[in-house]
């Protein structure tokens, strides 16, 4: 089947993103495809590479990383949710005039359109509360 | 149409959990994630049994969970302890969820 993930809650501070996290393996290890995880709200603090946790702790960023890397997932960022929380990439690093960007490569800023895209193209949306 | 409703706030916030029954239908299913675990406690969770039985809801509450809050050996007997590919086949077998956060 094909999946989707929305989360919503902060890293860290909310469970949320650790229960998408063993959520999204359980799928993959099943043979399900995830179309897409959309960040959304707190959550888009998933998609700075700046965080550094200490070694004793989850490394929720470099998770997402390698869930990228070996299947290829889209890891999409909401937009207006990033920017405003201090989230950017380079382009809106640009256009706001600030001196850095730091979103990881591993995740793209977009709009909300992709949330809706991917109910459309998936069989399931799951809803990772804060 | 069955609808996996999965609740993540604790009994401490019982306001979540009212709205989620308030919108279940008859042999929908409930899963307990996260600080909802707290549900599963027989004194918890017989606060709401009879809704839950008057509408035929089946609940499950996830492994992980319970052990994270060291109640996984004292939960309800009615309760069924799903890991995360039980959290996954749920989402199979029920062709859409809610979630109550």
């Amino acid at each position: 089947m094909n999946y989707s993930l929305v989360i919503l809650g902060a890293p860290y501070s909310t469970q949320s993103t650790t229960t998408a996290l063993n959520f999204t393996k359980a799928l993959l290890k099943n043979g399900h495809n995830v179309y897409r995880v959309f960040f959304y709200h707190d959550a888009v603090h998933n998609g700075s590479e700046l965080s550094r946790p200490p070694q004793d702790e989850l490394d929720i960023s470099t998770e997402w990383k390698k869930l990228k890397n070996e299947h290829d997932i889209d890891l999409v960022i909401c937009i207006a949710a990033a920017v405003k929380r201090g989230v950017l990439d380079n382009n809106e690093a640009l256009r706001h005039e600030k001196k850095s960007s730091n979103l990881s490569n591993s995740f793209e800023l977009s709009g909300l359109g992709q949330l809706v895209d991917a109910t459309e193209h998936s069989d399931r949306v799951i809803t990772f509360g804060p | 149409m069955k609808t996996l409703h999965i609740v993540n706030k604790s009994p401490e916030k019982p306001s979540i959990m009212e709205r989620c029954l308030n919108f279940s239908s008859k042999g929908d299913s409930l899963l307990l994630i996260e600080d909802a675990a707290y549900f599963a406690l027989p004194s918890t969770i017989s606060k709401i049994t009879s809704r839950l039985d008057a509408l035929q809801i089946k609940i499950y509450a996830l492994e992980e969970d319970l052990v994270a809050r060291g109640i996984n050996k004292k939960i309800h007997g009615s309760i069924q302890i799903v890991n995360y590919e039980g959290f996954v086949e749920l989402t199979t077998t029920h062709n859409k969820s809610s979630s109550w956060y």
